[in-house]
């Protein structure tokens, strides 16, 4: 065999091991969550600290992940997220089970937390309608009032140059700072929550619309002039579909701005709700029920942003 | 009597204290029926003087005429096609004319400004566009659309301002001669006032062409051609030539007056 030739054939070689490496790389990558699992798996029924507590709603939460993993094989980022939390999983089942000196009362073990979910569930959720409750009034005046200003505000020179500014001042004021004294003040715990979580939300939506109103195309408006639109049909067919798209882009920070404002309200005054469950629980030291509740919120906060984004697929289709 | 009369008409913007003049002493009439061009290069005023005759804005001096009575403001009698972004981005192309017509005709029911709606987008060729968003549609359907939408919203008086001038040259053939060819099938003949800068489109489409500058018009011709037209048979013909030329000239005598009378080699 000639020189070249053997030069060739080690290339190839070479390259056929690259692809190999490659390929068992992929391997490991599609099966690594399914090994993690095993391996938590093997935790669980190992015997701990934490042996009395029902091991359901953990189980449960565990086959959600392998069967979405399951579902979903194609999906690179379903598989590193469910690698990320069987570690993270893992990591606390053995620091608060495995791991000497443990304090089940300060660090509850995962199938502590996730029991609180199967035996609570009524309270649970009693508390996400009462807040949701709150969130939707609050959000709705919210909105058609800051929608309604914010064209009014955004059309007419006279009101923009006025209200914008002292706009801009009033708005950076954290909201959650209102709600001592709104407590203190309004008639109820209810109406007090529903003016913060208002203000948390009206000031973004309101200079949202103002500002998007005053840079409308002027080509648009001529448009729109020259066919003779009436006031109801100039509001309803061309300002507002035009502030809905930066409407919706700001929601999900509203929401999440409201559900903070809430949540901590909540925790001052109320005797339902997200807040208060986690409250009244870190004051009886029942830090299981605190965490239970802290995942709850991060759920719902996220459901309802999810359900933001569905909502915005389905009404701005024209972009 | 004049179906659009302009007579001493100024205009002047005041933009923050500098005043600026638009148009100066302008005077032209357009008779029912008559497509009128008016031809000029950027910034002769001939944008402002359709914004005048759209309503958009009121002469600062003279008087603004339609059938002998002043007019103000816009008006169901004028329909407008401009350049850019006449269409709303949220509605589809058949809700843009159907929107349109309910404006127009408010006592429609919305089956049946759908349908008409759905008629005129055949007239103008766009059946099989009609749940295309704006951003979905090429500039020179989007074109078609708005001109669906006047035409359907049935205006007296057209106004266009240079309704073709961001089409490519392919398209913007295609859609002279579907102008045409709709209005010639309007059942009353709509009076047009058409803005451009294009010399050979003004000949092609209208009855009189208005050569604007300095803020008013400067000069006035009658295009000898009988209906309906045909693109080649004109562009062949010596009038074509001898009016091209005219016109030609008149641009470059403004740009002579605007560099201080010295001769222009081209």
């Amino acid at each position: 065999m000639t020189t070249a030739a053997l030069q060739i054939k080690k290339g190839i070689s070479i390259s056929c091991l690259a692809t190999g490496v490659v390929k068992a790389v992929r391997t490991i990558q599609w099966i690594l969550p399914h090994v993690l699992f095993a391996v938590l798996l093997t935790l669980i029924f190992t015997p701990g600290a934490d042996d009395s507590t029902p091991k359901g709603a953990f189980l449960a939460v565990l086959a959600i992940g392998e069967t979405a993993l399951l579902l979903r094989r194609n999906s690179r980022s379903l598989n590193d997220i469910m690698v990320i939390l069987y570690l993270l999983f893992i990591v606390w089942e053995i620091g608060t089970t495995k791991a000497d000196d443990v304090n089940l009362i300060l660090y509850p073990s995962p199938a502590k937390v996730f029991d609180v979910f199967a035996t609570d569930w009524p309270k649970i959720l009693d508390g996400i309608r009462s807040s949701l409750y709150l969130l939707g009034v609050g959000f709705t005046a919210a909105l058609i009032l800051g929608v309604l200003l914010g064209i009014a505000t955004g059309s007419v020179a006279r009101l923009r140059d006025s209200l914008l500014p002292l706009a801009k001042v009033i708005s950076p004021i954290p909201p959650i700072i209102y709600t001592p004294y709104a407590v203190a003040v309004l008639p109820t715990f209810e109406i007090a929550s529903i003016f913060v979580i208002f203000s948390s939300i009206f000031w973004q939506i309101y200079i949202q619309v103002a500002l998007s109103v005053s840079s409308i195309d002027q080509k648009l408006l001529d448009s729109a002039k020259t066919m003779n639109l009436s006031a109801a049909a100039m509001f309803f067919h061309v300002l507002w579909p035009y502030c809905l798209p930066n409407i919706m882009k700001t929601l999900p920070i509203s929401v999440a701005n409201a559900f903070m404002v809430l949540t901590a309200a909540e925790m001052i005054g109320a005797t339902s709700g997200l807040g208060y469950f986690v409250r009244y629980y870190a004051d009886f030291a029942d830090y299981t029920r605190v965490i239970a509740g802290i995942f709850l919120i991060g759920i719902v906060v996220s459901a309802l942003n999810y359900g933001i984004a569905g909502l915005e697929r389905k009404v701005v289709r024209w972009h | 009597m004049h179906k659009i009369e302009i007579s001493n008409v100024s205009l002047t913007y005041n933009d923050d204290g500098t005043v600026y003049n638009a148009l100066d002493q302008m005077n032209f009439s357009v008779e029912p029926g008559e497509f009128v061009s008016i031809i000029g290069s950027s910034g002769c005023g001939k944008s402002s003087t359709l914004s005048i005759l759209a309503g958009l804005r009121e002469p600062t001096e003279g008087q603004f005429l339609i059938d002998g009575n002043v007019s103000h403001g816009t008006g169901r009698n004028r329909g407008v096609v401009f350049q850019h972004y006449s269409l709303f981005p949220w509605m589809t192309a058949e809700e843009n004319v159907a929107f349109g017509i309910r404006q127009a005709f408010p006592d429609t029911t919305e089956k049946e400004a759908s349908d008409i709606a759905r008629a005129y987008l055949v007239k103008v060729g766009l059946e099989g566009f009609e749940e295309k968003y704006p951003y979905q549609l090429s500039g020179g359907m989007q074109q078609r659309t708005a001109i669906a939408r006047t035409l359907a919203m049935q205006p007296e008086i057209l106004l266009l301002d240079e309704p073709f001038g961001a089409i490519d040259a392919r398209n913007r053939i295609l859609l002279q001669d579907l102008l045409l060819e709709v209005l010639s099938k309007e059942k009353e003949q709509k009076t047009i006032v058409f803005v451009t800068h294009d010399i050979d489109e003004a000949i092609l489409l209208s009855d009189r062409i208005l050569f604007m500058d300095q803020k008013h018009i400067l000069e006035e011709f009658y295009v000898p051609f009988s209906r309906p037209r045909n693109r080649e048979q004109i562009f062949q013909s010596q009038e074509y030539i001898r009016m091209r030329q005219a016109l030609l000239s008149c641009f470059f005598q403004g740009i002579r007056d605007k560099i201080g009378g010295e001769e222009v080699v081209l």
